[in-house]
């Protein structure tokens, strides 16, 4: 179905004029299509991101030094104190004595 | 030798601005801007204390109010100093960090000063790009 305009040229004309920035409003066109930008916030956004993400470096700072505590110098120590728990240091020397490893103590020659 | 008896007293400074909510009277946010407009409205402000005055509020944790940064380009007006105005644009920039609405927002209401005073901003002179 068309919509035939039976305004003359001369008065749509006049009346773009007069209307045009009603029009641009209505449109959003030209400066009206950036609308005012609203004030965005300005203060303590250092303060902000500080509250926000010091918590959470702390605590993960807290879980990684605990990770490492539990997941290594723990296990580390337990090795230790279980291999010097039933020590023979005599008997281990004198292995050591009979490999010729020392220059103080000759192997028990045979 | 001359800046010795320079009155420090008069710089709006810092222990009021701090939002430590201590015994000492806090500071509102209207009191502290207007603090600092009347600061940059001195009329015969030198070179030194609009320096001073602005790297006192660049250290602050908040981007200038629109009208702060207004009263501090009046005063490069005054100085006939349009490196240091040009500047403070760029330094209210990097202030806002990662939030890009800071910027333009101020910019905007910036707008009628900048072309009053005929202070290009650095995207003008293609001073924003590295």
């Amino acid at each position: 179905m068309t919509i035939r305009c039976t305004t003359s040229p001369q008065c749509l004309e006049a009346f773009l004029v007069k209307y045009r920035k009603v029009l641009q409003c209505l449109t959003f066109a030209d400066q009206y299509s950036k609308m005012s930008l609203a004030k965005p916030v300005m203060r303590g956004l250092l303060g902000k991101r500080l509250r926000f993400h010091l918590p959470i470096a702390f605590a993960l700072s807290l879980m990684a030094a605990a990770a490492f505590k539990f997941g290594v110098t723990e296990p580390r120590k337990r090795a230790y104190a279980d291999f010097y728990k039933n020590y023979d240091a005599t008997k281990e020397f004198n292995n050591m004595r009979e490999a010729g490893i020392f220059e103080s103590v000759r192997p028990t020659g045979k | 030798m001359v800046r010795e008896r320079r009155d420090l007293y008069s710089l709006p400074d810092a222990p009021l601005a701090s939002r430590c909510y201590s015994h000492s009277k806090v500071e509102t946010d209207e009191e502290f801007d207007a603090r600092w407009v009347t600061y940059f409205s001195k009329p015969d402000i030198d070179a030194w204390e609009l320096k001073k005055g602005m790297n006192t509020l660049i250290g602050y944790d908040l981007v200038p109010e629109p009208k702060i940064v207004d009263s501090a380009l009046r005063a490069c007006r005054r100085l006939n100093d349009l490196a240091s105005a040009i500047r403070i644009l760029e330094a209210v920039k990097d202030k806002s960090g990662p939030h890009k609405d800071i910027y333009p927002y101020l910019i905007q209401e910036l707008k009628p000063t900048l072309t009053e005073l005929g202070i290009s901003t650095p995207e003008e002179l293609g001073m924003d790009k590295l």
